[in-house]
Formats: C-alpha cells, sequence, structure tokens
C-alpha cells in the first residue's frame, strides 16, 4: 500500500526490516538529536515500527530514502503527523555520512509533490529545532517560510511553513528546485560551503 | 497480510486507525499501572503504531480483539518480538474496566498463543507479569506458562516474574 516514488538519483519505498539496521544508527546517534534522539535499542525499534504504523493510521508517512544504483539507504523522507501535530509535517533526516549531495532536497520535492498532486494536500509545514541550521537551510531551499504565527508542537520548534501547490505553480520556486537538483545530479558538480542536506 | 482469529465470543484482527481513540484512553489512563504506567498521547499513537508496525517487520505481532457482535474492541493481545535473543513475548491487555472478569483477556491470549506455535516456527514463549498482578498470573497459568525463577526482570519492567511457555507443553 506505500507507494513507490522515483527521482532522478533516487527510489522511496516504504520501511523494510531489512533497512532497520541503517535506521538504528542514526537513531542511536548525534545526529538524531534534532528528532527526539539518541533513542537505546528498545526505542528505536519501536519507533522504526511506528514510521510504518503512521502509513497504516494516517495513509501517509516516511519513506526509506534509497540509491537508485546502489539500493543503499540513504536517509527518510516523507510525511508525517502523529498525536500532538498540529499540523501534517513534510520531515527527512539524511545518514550522517550521506549528507551533502542534495539527497534530502531532492527526496523531499518529490515527496513534497506526491502529496500535493496525488493527496490533495493544499499546506504542509515542518517543525524545525531552531537550532538544526542544516534543517532550517533545507527547508528554505524548498521555498518554506517561518510562519511566526502557527501553532507548534510544544513550543521548542519553528514552524516553517511549505509554499502551497498554487504557490509552487505560479512562481520560479519549482525551477530553482529543479535546477538546483541538476546541479548536484551532474558528476562533475562540487557544492560550495558547508555540507548541507 | 494480519490474519484474523475467531473465539467463541471474539473477533481478533489487525490494529486499525479507527481503534486509535480506545487504545490511547487505555494507554494514557490509570489501567497502565502493571505495565510502566500512564503515558502522554503522543506516546500512545506512537506505541500504536508499533503494534503495526511490528507485524510487518517480524511477520507476527498484536491483534485488537472485539466483541464479535459489534467490532466493539476491547483489548489487545498476541506476541511481540524486539529483542530476537528472547522469545516472543505473549501479552494481553483489556483497555477498559467493563470487559474485565469475563475471560475475554483469556480467550484472546489463548488464541494468540496457539496462532504463534501454529503459524510461525516459534516453539517457546515468554510472558512478563508484575507478582502483584494476580489475575494477569492466573492467564499465564491457564495458558500452560511456567514460572521461571531464574529469569532475570527486563530494563522496561523491573520486578516482573516470566512465566516460560513450550510448544509441546500447552494443550491446544
Amino acid at each position: 500500500m506505500i507507494p513507490v516514488l522515483e527521482t532522478q538519483r533516487l527510489v522511496l519505498r516504504g520501511p523494510e526490516a531489512e533497512d532497520y539496521p541503517d535506521f538504528k544508527a542514526t537513531f542511536s546517534s548525534y545526529r538524531s538529536r534534532f528528532m527526539g534522539g539518541p533513542l537505546n535499542k528498545y526505542e528505536a525499534w519501536m519507533l522504526y515500527a511506528a514510521e510504518i504504523g503512521h502509513w497504516h493510521i494516517r495513509g501517509f508517512g516516511m519513506w526509506m530514502i534509497h540509491d537508485k544504483d546502489t539500493d543503499e539507504t540513504l536517509g527518510m523522507a516523507g510525511g508525517w503527523q502523529p498525536a500532538g501535530w498540529p499540523e501534517r509535517e513534510i520531515a527527512w533526516i539524511i545518514w550522517p555520512d550521506k549528507a551533502g549531495h542534495g539527497y534530502a532536497l531532492e527526496a523531499t520535492n518529490a515527496a513534497r509533490r506526491h502529496f500535493y498532486t496525488q493527496m490533495g494536500w493544499d499546506s504542509a509545514v515542518s517543525y524545525i529545532d531552531p537550532k538544526n541550521l542544516d534543517s532550517i537551510r533545507l527547508a528554505e531551499r524548498l521555498g518554506a517560510v517561518k510562519d511566526k504565527d502557527a501553532a507548534t508542537i510544544d513550543g521548542s520548534d519553528a514552524v516553517y511553513r511549505h509554499p502551497t501547490p498554487a504557490q509552487l505553480r505560479s512562481s520560479q520556486i519549482a525551477d530553482g528546485i529543479a535546477l538546483e537538483i541538476s546541479h548536484y545530479c551532474d558528476p562533475l558538480f562540487k557544492p560550495k560551503g558547508w555540507a548541507i542536506d | 497480510m494480519i490474519p484474523v482469529i475467531e473465539t467463541e465470543r471474539l473477533t481478533l484482527r489487525a490494529p486499525a486507525a479507527r481503534d486509535l481513540d480506545a487504545y490511547t484512553a487505555y494507554y494514557t489512563g490509570p489501567r497502565t499501572a502493571f505495565v510502566g504506567g500512564a503515558v502522554d498521547t503522543a506516546k500512545a499513537f506512537n506505541q500504536f503504531g508499533s503494534m503495526i508496525g511490528h507485524w510487518h517487520l517480524r511477520g507476527f505481532g498484536r491483534f485488537v480483539f472485539c466483541d464479535k457482535t459489534d467490532d466493539t474492541p476491547m483489548g489487545h493481545a498476541g506476541p511481540m518480538q524486539i529483542d530476537l535473543s528472547v522469545p516472543p513475548e505473549l501479552t494481553w491487555t483489556i483497555w477498559d474496566a467493563r470487559y474485565e472478569r469475563q475471560g475475554y483477556a483469556t480467550e484472546a491470549a489463548r488464541a494468540t498463543r496457539q496462532f504463534l506455535f501454529d503459524a510461525t516456527d516459534h516453539r517457546s514463549a515468554i510472558a512478563r507479569v508484575m507478582p502483584d498482578n494476580t489475575g494477569s498470573r492466573a492467564i499465564a497459568e491457564k495458558l500452560g506458562g511456567r514460572l521461571d525463577t531464574t529469569a532475570e526482570a527486563p530494563a522496561w519492567l523491573p520486578g516482573s516474574v516470566t512465566y516460560m511457555f513450550h510448544k509441546d507443553e500447552v494443550a491446544a
């Protein structure tokens, strides 16, 4: 029941048992500090199972991001709205050693397009820890802007509001994202500055 | 992929979104005293989600058991196994006091124990129960569990006692 999404470099599939070790490695590490981690063995397994259950409860959820050529996992991206989330969230995490290749941008852009064009979403937000600068940068590259008036999860997170489907159609945001992704897909492209997702 | 089991009075089926409110009411309430205590709504959501995800990751899991006549969810029961070095753990829980003392938990737990031994390759299982949870201890014993006095309580349920179940020992 979980759809498969393909992009230039990536395949997004539902989380499977064989992908769990990769998930566990990141969620037991400092990398997951902005996503409720680091988690112990029990917590990590329960959260992974809950990622699958979320699809069944809400009808949407988080995909596992795979490299199209090697099939290795690179991180996760998709939709997330457990109890207590004021709105549907678009979320992502990239394994620490896979950052800096634009995978999160490419995967999250595809996930958002799927929610907008196939599932009828007309808005979405991302709840981001104000210290999570890489994710704030990615939200901005996706065209999201800080929404100071929106309800937060617990007051410690900032709300970034994604452009609506209409705003994406009537602006150059989507073109900018496509251009940036095409740069990352170019084998000769060397990103400047700090590693971003 | 999650089977449906019918017993005399119950239907055991996959946990579904429509059960979430009843499950959350149970898991955020006082009935969780014997299983680690009440949690907030967000934790309950994740726990419920993980009950569904467990089926996909392990090929077996916990069922929601319902009144056969009207699909009212009464509780959940079934095996779970997070740590593969420990046999699957049989669990049974009634969500609301009005379904207690009528043998529903025993009926559901017996069916899921049989499901584990019939539908998977597992030949043994355990159950963790707090020593003063006499209702659950009686169910474990009715299901053919033997108290394992050498087992250590897991970190998530300190002070609990362990019952062992072996496929060859329990009567269908």
